[in-house]
């Protein structure tokens, strides 16, 4: 190797390098720049949302705190009620343990306006004289229950809330309850992780709260952060401001943010850098190794040419001169075409890379979201079921209290003692029946009113009671007339001897239950659900097919598939593009109560970022494209002597050859012999091409083991929701989409690499056993081939959604049909295949076919055609082209038989060869090598056979036959040598010459000579031939 | 492996803790040498209950805080290669400047004249309030509902004194000190109760053991939640400075240390972000 052409290679290697760290370097940046920006605007959508989020969920606090508090106000009430009411009331701590039975609650005490306990059901930690409690002194003062106080005792880690209800001017009752389960409510409900838990940003940031005054984590997704102190976690103080946008390391983990202080507490909206970058790399990554590929491809493919014109001469023919610089034509052109497909494959690859993760992440991120939307439903749902429970427990216990009261005093039964009755419960109205289910005195406007008879009203199931049942906790039902939603609760009433004697029902609206049944609706759950940019959720009825919620109200109601689904879109599982009204979604549907629920994403950001990215990179790409051309294709002109230098070709055994293709163009070809041997080719002994052709290999090859490793290891190497897990995952729908095209790619990497691994085994195994050993090895090693693909195939078809087991089917359908007909096609198209993959013959062998031979102009699905070399095409069935032998090679023999009398010499006739054969050499230019004479071929009836043959290539032989046998003619009529032929023949003995010593000496050499010097030349199969086989 | 290391890493800090403390007891009076000599570690005392000022994490054992940037910065601008925080109370802080136990407090002390007598202070690096701060349900409003009532202050602390003397401006009670003990201390007209740290007395306004409580703005920000809040009424200002021992070498530096940093807006900086 000179030393300029060292120079141009390392000029290359280091312009291939810049080119990839200049790509490298501009995708980072701007799918950075791409991912901030969106990631900015997640943020800063979430941080607008959250005081209206947070003051929601204060709210829902405020009200369930206010309706706690409400029941057992009511029940200090209900209390105070009996004590003014004649029920038998009195100070002691036996009732006071009584009425904390009947009501339910923790404790119950009568307490002196001094803050003096007179009774009490058990002690208490409180001392009621201390001014804390003055709150519940304020019932001496105004009408109606005290608000509520809670009290903390930390050391006995007890917390107590406090009602109070005036029983006379001097004492009130109180009643004590743990608030255990309203803390739990709140925290279900209305607490910071109930609410932040439900916020996604972005697709998959998340908000987490930090206390502004000690900094301890007050929520976090993930639940052991929580209650650790913020700084400690990495934060730095002073990056908590409101209205900031930061880059923050929060347990090990960066994350972009945004920081909104609200009340006490800094929000941080965060995305992960791993989220961000994750994409990244693997994006960038590809197409680096894409461009990488190409570019090193181009560039070895002119160093490549440039060192075979250094070792074998250069052509003055393939440059033109350009000032001081000179164009390679030779490498110019084939590195144009390079270039431009490499510039192709980067730009496809890049808008490739792009709609995949852009996708997958949006599916990644839908698909989340609906998981999470589905967990909503169910929570919400149960949270329903267990607050019914709740309220029938708690107004069963005030329709017992009510119960208690009447049975005390009997006299209550009347409208204004039963009103305030009811006051006090806090229920609408009382009723009280009769022994006879008469009502007999009630607060209600209607007062006429006997239970019914009829099983299917009402009122008929409370007929139970005046057989002695208990109580009766009726269904929340909609009021016939207003539909609200209205309860009735029923409790007997019993004798002093304990006998059933009416019953007491009271009737309440359950508001609270009202308005959460109501938020369990499928519009209220759907309605707050935002998702990245613009993403949103709706729901399809399943029964009919109409939307049941969508944030269009127009679409409410109208039909699915009227606004643009399809049929086969309505179901659960559904992971694909849409169009809703026009507008193309991505969406993710999963299936609950009476509806397919669907989370829709328009294209993202970085979706419709792809193309300017896509050109950008292709734009890169070609300027560097460009450089590594100009260096390839041009050099300094050289001096004239230089020029020249033509070095002979090196004598080494080669195994490829230039054939001409049927388009006239001139290529590179290995010889038939050659194609299947395992051994591969010398490097040395390869063109340019099939160098460039090799290193492509190598770096396909290098791709799909990566691919591969990567599938294998997906669990390692990849975080759980990158896009490698999501497509290997499945989770997506089977179509002819970027998802399916992916794990296609993926699983021919993965089959490809284990194939080829096997493959690589078989043939170290084949090296050690013997001819029998490689023919088995040979034969698994193509069976594994096919399995592999025929698999491989038929998996890909059902990744592109094409019904396999149908495709089955059809097959076994198929082979009926080919029984009747069909057969010949098949077997013409299955042929025709096998020939592909096999490689027995290629466009531009030599082969013969039975007794036809000719070039392989084309080998079509159905039949392959040959050039017969006159110009005669002669069209083969594949499933016909059998006993095929494959003449490509690099050289042939033109055979030419002579018939010589049986008294003609032997030895005179060889001796004439000898002297001729460098006269037919020279007047036969095609002839390559020889002639050879190949001795005696048959001795014949009437004739001795002789045969020379010489070397030629396979498209001259024909010609060159022909003129060897006119000049065997010639030179047998020059030497008077007969060539017997069918004549009768006069009897007239003539003396024959003989040889002389000399002459048979001579001859002996000769033939010894010929013998030896034709010995590799084959051709004795021809032996009784025309040399035509 | 992770978990294991936090052990490893914790069972550390707290060696390392507990040998300081043996050092810090056996060794103090060589230490206190080498401080004076404006070299080594300069042993600081600091509060470790008040948030946003001084507050120790219990899992790194570690102080966080405006007045823990405060001593770094100065401990850096007197020339220290180290900075030790030493955890001090109230009730601790005095005895332990007096006998050398640190070099100097940055420990929400204020400055107060009979605290003067005592020990040098750098010029005030922050203003603070002291407040009164009441439950909710006490339905106390104003301060001069406070008469005959009972209200909680951290012993040893400036609020009971400032409270008092505001208590007898507004008239709500009389001149005379009743009774002073480690306890309580009885005004005329109102009880001082003297309660060991700021979180029993938060707790003592929990149960109504106390009927307020007085204490710094800054600390009550710790222990303020809805259900209580805080009187209309300003105590007066409380100035906190960093103590040093009277007239010892270490004053004058600190001072001035503490001065430029107010002056070039470094103090100003630290309180803006510890807000």
């Amino acid at each position: 190797m000179s030393i300029r052409l060292k120079i141009k290679g390392v000029l290359l290697a280091l312009v291939v390098l810049a080119s990839v760290a200049i790509m490298g370097f501009t995708l980072v940046s701007m799918q950075d720049d791409l991912s901030i920006e969106s990631a900015q605007a997640d943020i800063q959508r979430e941080m607008e949302e959250l005081p209206a989020l947070l003051e929601e969920a204060d709210a829902e606090t405020a009200q369930n705190e206010a309706t706690f508090d409400s029941i057992y106000q009511s029940k200090a009430e209900s209390i105070a009620f009996m004590a003014s009411h004649d029920t038998g009331f009195e100070a002691t701590n036996a009732k006071m343990s009584e009425y904390k039975d009947l009501l339910g609650v923790d404790n119950v005490l009568v307490v002196d306006r001094d803050g003096g306990v007179v009774a009490r059901a058990q002690d208490t930690l409180a001392d009621f004289s201390y001014q804390r409690y003055n709150l519940l002194r304020t019932v001496f003062d105004t009408e109606g229950p005290s608000a509520s106080m809670e009290v903390e005792f930390a050391d006995e880690g007890v917390t107590m809330r406090y009602y109070a209800a005036r029983i006379d001017g001097d004492s009130m009752v109180v009643i004590e309850q743990n608030p255990a389960e309203l803390d739990e409510l709140v925290a279900n409900t209305g607490s910071l992780s109930s609410v932040l838990s439900g916020v996604s940003v972005g697709q998959n940031g998340y908000v987490f709260a930090v206390s502004a005054k000690n900094y301890v984590v007050e929520y976090h997704p993930k639940a052991e952060f929580i209650g650790t102190d913020a700084l400690d976690n990495g934060i730095r103080v002073e990056r908590l401001e409101d209205g900031t946008f930061t880059w923050i390391t929060f347990g090990g983990e960066r994350l972009y943010c945004g920081v909104s202080e609200i009340g006490d507490s800094y929000y941080i909206s965060a995305i992960p850098e791993s989220d961000m970058a994750a994409s990244r790399n693997l994006t960038v990554g590809v197409i680096l190794f894409i461009f990488f590929s190409v570019a090193m491809v181009v560039a070895l493919y002119g160093f490549f040419v440039m060192r075979e014109d250094e070792k074998r001469g250069y052509n003055p023919e393939n440059y033109v001169n350009m000032g001081p610089l000179r164009f390679n034509k030779a490498i110019g052109k084939k590195a144009i075409v390079l270039s431009f497909v490499g510039f192709l494959a980067v730009m496809l690859v890049t808008f490739y890379m792009q709609t995949l993760f852009s996708l997958s992440a949006e599916s990644v991120s839908s698909n989340e979201r609906a998981a999470d939307i589905e967990r909503t439903i169910d929570r919400t749902n149960a949270q329903a079921d267990v607050l019914t429970e709740q309220y029938n427990e708690r107004y069963l216990s005030k329709a017992e209290t009510a119960a208690y009261a009447l049975e005390q005093n009997s006299a209550l039964k009347n409208r204004d003692d039963l009103q305030s009755l009811a006051d006090a419960l806090q229920v609408e109205h009382l009723y009280v029946f009769n022994s006879e289910g008469v009502l007999t005195a009630t607060n209600s406007p209607y007062s006429n009113f006997t239970l019914s008879e009829d099983p299917e009203d009402q009122s008929y199931e409370f007929r139970a009671l005046l057989q002695g049942v208990e109580y009766i906790v009726q269904e929340p039902m909609p009021e016939e007339v207003s539909g609200e939603l209205r309860q009735y609760i029923g409790v007997t009433l019993r004798d002093s001897q304990g006998e059933a004697d009416g019953f007491v029902q009271l009737s309440m609206r359950p508001e609270r239950l009202e308005t959460l049944l109501s938020s369990v609706q499928i519009d209220t759950i759907l309605d707050g659900v935002k998702l990245g940019q613009g993403g949103f959720a709706f729901a399809v009825n399943k029964s009919d097919g109409t939307f049941a919620y969508y944030p269009d109200e127009k679409l409410v109601g109208a039909s699915a598939t009227a606004a643009g689904l399809d049929e086969s879109q309505l179901k659960g599982g559904f992971s694909d593009f849409l169009t809703v009204d026009g507008v193309r979604y991505y969406a993710s549907s999963f299936e609950t109560g009476d509806y397919y629920v669907y989370v829709a994403q328009p294209e993202s950001e970085l979706m419709t970022d792809r193309v300017p990215l896509t050109l950008a990179t292709g734009a890169n790409g070609i300027v560097c494209q460009i450089v590594i051309f100009l260096l390839v294709a041009f050099e300094i002109r050289r001096k004239r002597g230089e020029v020249a230098a033509v070095q002979e070709v090196d004598d080494e055994p080669n195994r490829t050859f230039e054939t001409t293709m049927p388009s006239g163009r001139r290529a590179k070809t290995e010889s038939a012999a050659s194609r299947w041997i395992y051994r591969s080719m010398n490097w040395g002994d390869k063109s340019a091409e099939q160098r460039v052709l090799t290193v492509l290999k190598v770096l396909m090859g290098i791709f799909a083991i990566a691919v591969c490793v990567a599938v294998i290891f997906q669990d390692r190497v990849f975080p759980e929701d990158s896009v490698f897990s999501y497509v290997l995952s499945g989770n997506w729908e089977f179509g002819l989409n970027v998802f399916a095209v992916t794990a296609a790619l993926m699983i021919a990497c993965v089959v490809l690499t284990i194939t080829m691994m096997i493959q690589a085994l078989l043939r170290m195994l084949a090296g050690v056993f013997g001819a029998r050993g490689e023919t088995m090895c040979r034969l698994i090693s193509s069976f594994i081939k096919y399995a592999s693909i025929i698999g491989m195939v038929y998996y890909c078809l059902m990744l592109i959604g094409i019904d396999t087991t149908t495709l089955l089917a059809s097959a076994g359908i198929l082979s009926i049909a080919i029984s009747f007909g069909a057969k010949e096609l098949v077997s013409d198209i299955l042929s025709g295949l096998f020939i592909i993959f096999e490689g027995d013959f290629r466009v531009g062998d030599i082969i013969q076919v039975g007794s036809k031979t000719g070039t392989v102009v084309e080998i079509g699905v159905r039949t392959t055609k040959i050039n017969d070399g006159n110009g005669n095409i002669i069209i083969i069935r594949n499933s016909e082209v059998s006993d095929v032998v494959n003449m490509t090679k690099e050289l042939s023999y033109a055979t030419c038989d002579m018939d010589i009398e049986y008294g003609e010499s032997l030895e005179r006739v060889e001796n004439i060869l000898e002297s001729e054969f460098p006269n037919i050499r020279r007047r036969l230019p095609s002839i390559l090598d020889g002639p050879f004479y190949k001795g005696v071929v048959s001795l014949a009836d009437n004739s001795v056979t002789i045969r020379v043959v010489v070397q030629c290539a396979e498209t001259s032989r024909g010609q060159l036959e022909r003129d060897l046998r006119r000049e065997m003619k010639l030179i047998f009529d020059e030497y008077q040598i007969n060539i017997p032929y069918p004549q009768v023949v006069v009897h007239q003995p003539r003396t024959f010459y003989k040889a002389t010593l000399a002459e048979q000496l001579a001859a002996d050499r000769f033939n010894d000579e010929q013998k030896e010097a034709a010995r590799d030349m084959g051709n004795e199969e021809f032996d009784g031939d025309d040399g035509r086989k | 492996m992770g978990k294991k290391s936090k052990l490893v890493a914790a069972a550390l800090v707290f060696a390392v803790a507990a040998f300081s403390l043996v050092c810090m007891a056996g060794c103090s009076a060589d230490s206190q040498e080498e401080a004076s000599s404006g070299a080594g570690t300069l042993r600081v005392g600091v509060r470790d209950d008040i948030m946003n000022f001084s507050y120790l994490n219990d899992q790194t054992g570690k102080h966080y805080g405006l007045e823990v940037d405060i001593a770094n910065e100065m401990a850096k601008r007197l020339g220290y290669a180290d900075v030790e925080f030493v955890s001090v109370t109230p009730d601790s802080r005095k005895d332990m400047l007096l006998n050398g136990g640190v070099d100097c407090l940055v420990a929400c002390y204020s400055i107060a004249d009979s605290r003067l007598e005592n020990f040098d202070f750098s010029p005030a690096y922050y203003t603070d309030r002291a407040i009164v701060m009441v439950e909710n349900s006490s339905l106390i409003t104003d301060v001069e509902q406070l008469e005959g009532k009972t209200v909680g202050i951290m012993s040893g602390s400036n609020a009971g004194p400032v409270f008092a003397t505001k208590m007898y401006e507004l008239g709500v009670i009389g001149p005379d000190v009743v009774e002073n003990t480690d306890e309580y201390t009885q005004y005329q007209g109102i009880l001082v109760k003297k309660i060991a740290t700021y979180e029993e007395l938060s707790k003592a306004l929990e149960t109504g053991e106390v009927d307020a409580a007085a204490m710094d703005n800054s600390i009550a920000s710790t222990y303020m939640n809805e259900d209580r809040s805080i009187l209309d009424v300003n105590l007066g200002d409380q100035e906190y400075g960093v103590a040093t021992q009277k007239d010892s070498e270490l004053s004058g530096n600190v001072a001035n240390a503490i001065q430029e940093m107010l002056d070039d807006g470094t103090i100003a900086a630290y309180i803006d972000k510890w807000n």
